[in-house]
């Protein structure tokens, strides 16, 4: 069932990522719901789930990417990685803490990518002042929304996986 | 918790070497069908998504009057656009003639032919890369066919076709950083390279260091492969000079065309133009 709950979501998600950006993007900068949502998972699912999720929300980014493809699907990865990491270790039930993991993860998945591009097309990735001031913020201000869809779902990690 | 941690580390090791799998890869009949299963599987989501958001915007069906304005009003819009591009194709057409006649021996361009396709899918975190258009080879659609758009009554260069599928083809834009055309400033006749970077404006490289063409247009040029000559990329802003040292100077470009605002483009069949 968690399995099923996990794949509505990402379908929700990634036509919710998909309108956002083709049809309500002023100045070219909309936050991404799938980098909101796959945090928001990342904290409330098993480490299969969050796993799994994470990579897909990059994989579609990377159907999406011109040029590196993988990129988004490793940095999602890694991301998703790091959470579930430290998740053990911080609380991340209050809005506040929520906002700042999605700021950090938007930061750090950025490098990655543009890294990704350094190794694999030897050009550093840079998308723009604009998104890289403005991305981190409002996907903080969105976040908080996704851990709530997630604990809606009822995306706990025990024995989820 | 142990068990878990070995799960994640497991789903780490698994995702991270799928993912890296995909950027080792080459670029090739693998990579480009993956992609098209992915395009495959999520473009009819994304369509039937498209045409709800255009019933929930459009007026109510019971009144007839308002519907018959609107599809009239979409008519006019077709034939004001169709109307605008003939212009350019006009206007290019004569430059190309005033050139032609001048330098002896160069076959004349044939007319654009091609197709209009919408914009269906954009992504905010390459807003100035790439988006998808809703036609694909079975449109006759081709790899690197040339894109052009109309913005302010103007049609100006928006990129070139670099992925097709059966019903959508991916569209890297003119403002990429990969991307360059080669081009020719229509008041001087200089050739200059613009290269995208990754923002709104241009680069246009290898001027003469003579060169001062602010607000000069740019055009495509006769010697690229992929446009033909003619099309409007964009105007000079200002031309920057790198030192006594080099032999060029290179200028800021304004796109004619925002390749970030466009709704609808026309795919200009490289094959047609061809057979001309």
């Amino acid at each position: 069932m968690t399995f099923l709950r996990l794949v509505v979501f990402y379908l929700f998600c990634v036509t919710a990522h998909w309108w956002l950006g083709t049809h309500f993007a002023p100045a070219g900068i909309t936050p991404s719901i799938l980098l909101a949502a796959t945090v928001a998972v990342a904290v409330a699912a098993g480490p299969l789930a969050a796993h799994a999720f994470g990579f897909m929300c990059g994989v579609y980014l990377d159907f999406a990417a011109p040029h590196l493809f993988g990129g988004y699907a490793l940095a999602f990865t890694i991301g998703t990685y790091l959470i579930w990491f430290f998740k053990w270790r911080m609380d991340f039930s209050n809005p506040a803490s929520q906002m700042v993991l999605a700021f950090m993860l938007t930061i750090l998945t950025g490098v990655i990518y543009g890294a990704a591009g350094m190794i694999f097309m030897n050009k550093f990735i840079w998308r723009g002042w604009a998104y890289t001031i403005f991305m981190p913020f409002a996907n903080a201000v969105i976040a908080p929304v996704f851990f709530a869809c997630a604990r809606l779902l009822a995306l706990d990690s025990e024995g989820n996986d | 918790m142990n068990k878990e941690k070995r799960l994640a580390n497991m789903a780490l090791l698994f995702f991270a070497t799928l993912s890296l799998l995909f950027l080792i890869l080459p670029t090739g009949p693998l990579v480009r069908s993956i992609k098209a299963i992915v395009s495959f599987s999520t473009y009819p989501f994304i369509n039937t998504a498209q045409s709800l958001t255009e019933i929930s915007a459009g007026v109510p069906r019971n009144v007839l009057d308002l519907l018959n304005t609107e599809s009239e009003n979409r008519i006019l819009r077709e034939q004001a656009r169709d109307a605008a591009l003939m212009r350019a194709q006009l206007d290019a057409a004569l430059e190309e003639n005033r050139r032609l006649s001048e330098i002896a021996g160069f076959k004349q361009d044939s007319q654009w032919k091609g197709v209009w396709a919408r914009v269906v899918e954009r992504d905010p975190t390459h807003w100035n890369s790439s988006f998808m258009i809703d036609r694909g080879f079975s449109s006759g659609i081709e790899l690197h066919d040339g894109v052009v758009a109309i913005q302010n009554g103007k049609v100006g260069l928006v990129g070139k076709v670099i992925e097709v599928s059966r019903e959508t083809a991916r569209v890297l834009l003119i403002t990429d950083e990969m991307f360059s055309v080669t081009c020719y400033l229509k008041d001087h006749g200089w050739d200059a390279l613009a290269e995208g970077q990754g923002r709104e404006l241009l680069r246009l490289n290898y001027l003469p260091t003579e060169a001062q063409t602010d607000g000069g247009e740019v055009f495509t040029s006769k010697s690229s492969v992929v446009f033909p000559p003619g099309i409007s990329i964009g105007t000079v802003l200002s031309v920057h000079s790198h030192g006594n040292f080099m032999t060029f100077v290179s200028a800021d470009l304004l796109p004619t065309v925002r390749p970030g605002a466009v709704k609808e483009v026309f795919v200009m069949k490289k094959s047609q133009q061809e057979a001309q």
